[in-house]
């Protein structure tokens, strides 16, 4: 019954935070209030005119109130070769809403 | 007898200490929920629990929702609504629950 | 009774809904989902990648269950059972 985050630890995810940004990364740290510890991590910012942009922000921690959605891979994956077209490119997106509410 | 706030009986022989007894009450009867965000939901009340998460069937959901006419800058109020056969509701929305008519 | 196995969409407070073969839930109601898509696949591209993920118990406002994978009697009795007074048992006493 237990949904824990123990099978994505060391690996990399995506979280929506619940002012609607996708921060990326891998999954060092975790704990039960979904505080998480995300290495290598960068936010994708979606727009409907330009391409997604990509900002890094190394390490960082998200406090778990912030969290809404925790998804295992990165989006955008770029990775693999610097500067290689990601499949995400061509992806325009209104940006997600916050999550209203939520003190 | 109905000044006395610790056991309020009603005609029904069901003594009632507490505010959830009242909800306790329309299982499985037809309930209104008003919920936060201008949404209000209609349905049948399977379950409950102390946070007023519920579980309610046959759901009809109406959201109200204000736009501002850009010429006359009327407030324009448009209902949508939608139904759901079976619905989980958090008990975070819920701003309040209306028993049956029957009840009142 | 449960609905681990069963598909279910999530709605988000952001007006996003989520479906999904329901892993698991915790005792916060955090949910896990496998199979995820995203409804409304055009307003949230940026979502179309998902695949497995967890939801935070408190951004849930609805979970949408499909009627047939619910025993409604089931759960009425017990939660006539769960609220039942934990001092004195007044309803019970009542019904006798």
């Amino acid at each position: 019954m237990a949904s824990t985050l123990s099978e994505w630890k060391s690996k990399p995810v995506t979280v929506l935070t619940c002012d609607g940004r996708l921060i990326s990364g891998h999954l060092r740290g975790y704990d039960q209030l979904q505080n998480l510890v995300l290495q290598k991590s960068y936010e994708t910012v979606y727009s409907v005119d330009a391409p997604p942009e990509r900002i890094d922000l190394g390490l960082f921690v998200v406090r778990g109130d912030n969290v809404a959605v925790i998804a295992d891979g990165e989006i955008g994956r770029a990775g693999g070769g610097g500067g290689e077209e990601s499949d995400d490119d061509g992806v325009r997106a209104e940006p997600i809403k916050e999550i209203a509410g939520n003190r | 007898m109905f000044c006395k706030w610790e056991s309020i009986v009603l005609s029904i022989g069901i003594i009632m200490e507490e505010p959830l007894d009242l909800i306790k009450l329309s299982i499985d009867e037809r309930v209104y929920v008003k919920c936060r965000n201008d949404r209000e939901l209609r349905g049948r009340l399977h379950a409950y629990d102390q946070h007023l998460n519920m579980v309610l069937g046959d759901v009809e959901e109406t959201i109200t929702s204000s736009e501002e006419d850009e010429e006359t800058g009327e407030e324009i109020i448009s209902k949508r609504t939608r139904n759901v056969g079976m619905l989980f509701v958090r008990g975070d929305i819920v701003v309040l629950v209306s028993p049956p008519l029957r009840t009142s | 009774m449960t609905l681990v196995g069963k598909e279910i969409a999530v709605e988000l407070k952001n007006d996003v809904v989520l479906t999904g073969t329901l892993h698991s839930v915790d005792q916060y109601l955090n949910i896990k989902l496998t199979t995820v898509q995203v409804v409304n696949q055009e307003r949230y591209p940026q979502l179309t990648v998902l695949k497995n993920c967890f939801i935070r118990g408190s951004v849930v406002r609805y979970v949408q269950i499909n009627p047939g994978d619910v025993n409604t009697e089931l759960l009425q009795d017990a939660t006539r059972k769960e609220n039942s007074p934990a001092v004195g048992g007044t309803v019970s006493e009542a019904k006798k």
